[in-house]
């Protein structure tokens, strides 16, 4: 057991330096954080435009700078009415208004984004190495569930890196351009949010690092992947329509726990009993994606 | 005991037969030439031994040890694959260190016998090159040092020296020649005259089959014959009454001499030069048995009776 752990360890590190070092996943990173960055400028300008007009309708001064009144609208009853509206959730509407608005928008952004980021960097992780031939060099050393798991593990990391590097690009915004800005809360609640982000993001790095394994081609695999997550936004809607809710209500609601996003809202939930299965259920999914990949590449000839 | 023994090894790729009941032994501690035409089922061979390729069928022995299994075989038995990349970003000494620390190694034994691997390649002055950044051949040096890592009892080289330049390939049969006894080398090339000067154990394969295995010396009759190139053809009925009870086989410029049966090579070739001088034939060169080259193209008449 130790070998095997030793070995994952091993695999990942090599895998998280060499991703790093090839220049796709760094721009790649580099884009997402970017991304992050000029979200949430964007952000801040239409919060300064929604304080504009309560500014106007309050018949009080304009901000100079944005976030001075989101504290006041974010904990109005009309504020409050809406979001528990949206996410049929008087509880859940009362925590997220409770969370600082920078991180509400990065929470929502990398949720959104995770799954594509993950796409983009680690479709072509293993299809690449069987295509080039570098994997034999390693299953010489290593059993191929060692190898593929430190691979994960490896892109597992890199995805760490994107979400917390986002967090970090969009605490910095905040600070040098929001109007009491609360650092200490924001960077608490980015910290935590990345955190979900990052699990749920494993979700989709299991069933993009499962596709990867069962093909040589990085171009298959890339569109696999990208396939995947079409196919489970279609799926996940169609599960969730007024159709199935009418006639097959208990068949959809199963079949939508094999998919991650069921468990999008439940990550924002403030009590751990409450988000926790929902976390473990994202990696569970993780897991099992990958594992239904990796029954297909511990059969194949490398 | 042997260091690999396959016993009827069969594989498929669909319809297409690569190994079609593969038997062959290698001895530990020799140096073995793999050799056969494209196709013959040498890169399958290597693939099934390393566990790499899963075979259909067959019996496969690695050093008295069952089948290939990573954890219990891993720094005993190294390969170099034919037509592989290395990972591309990564600089060359961490690559080894990787593949080093993989097959057990604690971080200071690796970093000492990656700087080793690379000083016997000749390629320590490019050890913080990415592999990118090398050219075809020096790749191919690297790939030749992560098989040398550690103390493997069993290497298996698939094509060690294509594409190198010939310095490098004499100095790669150095370095092979080196390993005899220390550890088994296997080395597949269809540069024969290559695995004549560092082989001592050869096996012919094709169509998926061994079709020849023995020691070099066995193969291409070194202790059994005596090759003579000539200037011009010798009076043969002349030779034949000056060098009694010797069978003489003329083919163009080359004439074979089969030594008798319990006659000590020396003097043999004692007895057959001082013939050959005096019928005045213009000797060119002389040499031991034949080539492996001709021994490879007469493998159909010399082979055994097919494997059933």
């Amino acid at each position: 057991m130790m070998d095997r752990l030793r070995e994952i360890y091993l695999v990942a590190g090599f895998d998280l330096m060499e991703s790093l070092r090839s220049r796709k996943a760094l721009v790649l990173l580099a884009l997402y954080v970017a991304g992050s960055v000029g979200a949430s400028f964007i952000f801040l300008e239409a919060l300064s435009s929604v304080e504009d007009v309560a500014a106007e309708q309050l018949r009080v001064a304009t901000t100079t700078q944005p976030g001075a009144m989101t504290d006041t609208l974010m904990q109005s009853e009309q504020f409050l009415d809406m979001v528990a509206n949206l996410v049929d959730d008087r509880e859940l509407a009362e925590s997220l208004v409770s969370v600082p608005a920078m991180a509400l928008f990065y929470g929502w952004m990398s949720l959104t984004f995770a799954p594509i980021l993950v796409t983009l960097t680690s479709s072509d992780a293993i299809s690449s190495e069987l295509g080039s031939g570098s994997v034999r060099f390693a299953l010489f050393r290593t059993d191929r569930l060692s190898w593929a798991t430190g691979k994960l593990a490896g892109q597992t990391a890199l995805l760490g890196l994107g979400v917390f590097g986002g967090a970090l690009a969009a605490f910095l915004v905040g600070w040098s351009q929001m109007a009491g800005f609360d650092a200490s809360a924001t960077g608490w609640w980015l910290a935590r949010i990345s955190l979900r982000s990052w699990v749920f993001g494993f979700a989709w790095l299991g069933l993009t690092m499962g596709i990867s394994q069962l093909t040589r081609s990085t171009a298959r695999a890339r569109a696999g992947a990208l396939l995947a997550l079409f196919a489970a936004a279609v799926t996940n809607a169609w599960l969730g329509g007024s159709w199935m809710k009418e006639h097959a209500p208990v068949v959809g609601d199963t079949l939508a726990q094999l998919l991650p996003q069921a468990y999008r809202i439940d990550l924002w939930r403030p009590e751990v009993v409450d988000r926790a299965p929902a976390m473990i259920m994202c990696l569970a999914l993780g897991a099992l994606y990958f594992a239904a990949g990796h029954a297909v590449f511990s059969r194949r000839d490398s | 005991m042997n260091a690999l023994e396959l016993e009827g090894v069969e594989k498929s790729y669909g319809r297409l037969r690569a190994l079609d009941k593969l038997t062959l032994s290698i001895p530990r501690g020799v140096v073995c030439g793999l050799v056969g035409p494209n196709g013959a089922g040498k890169t399958t061979t290597y693939g099934v031994v390393g566990g790499l390729v899963k075979p259909d069928a067959g019996r496969i022995d690695i050093l008295g040890s069952g089948p290939f299994e990573p954890r219990r075989h891993r720094g005993r038995v190294t390969l170099l694959p034919q037509d592989c990349a290395l990972n591309p970003h990564t600089p060359v000494r961490e690559l080894l260190r990787f593949y080093a620390r993989l097959q057990g190694m604690t971080a200071g034994e690796a970093s000492r016998e990656a700087d080793r691997a690379l000083d016997q390649v000749a390629l320590a002055d490019r050890a913080g090159s990415r592999i990118r950044q090398l050219s075809h051949g020096m790749r191919r040096r690297v790939a030749v040092a992560q098989a040398l890592l550690g103390s493997p009892e069993l290497v298996l080289l698939d094509e060690p020296t294509s594409g190198l330049d010939p310095e490098l390939v004499a100095r790669m049969r150095d370095l092979f020649a080196a390993q005899r006894g220390r550890c088994t080398l296997v080395i597949s090339s269809h540069v024969l005259v290559e695995l004549e000067a560092v082989c001592d154990h050869v096996i012919f394969m094709e169509a998926g089959r061994c079709v020849t295995s023995g020691s070099l010396v066995e193969l291409t009759g070194q202790r059994s014959a005596v090759r003579v190139l000539l200037e011009s053809p010798v009076d043969l009925a002349a030779l034949r009454a000056a060098l009694p009870g010797v069978t003489a086989r003329e083919d163009g410029a080359e004439l074979t001499l089969v030594v008798p049966e319990g006659e000590p090579l020396a003097a043999f070739n004692r007895r057959a030069l001082t013939a050959l001088l005096s019928l005045e034939a213009e000797i060119v060169e002389l040499r031991r048995g034949r080539s492996l080259e001709s021994a490879w193209l007469a493998r159909d008449r010399d082979a055994p009776a097919p494997q059933s």
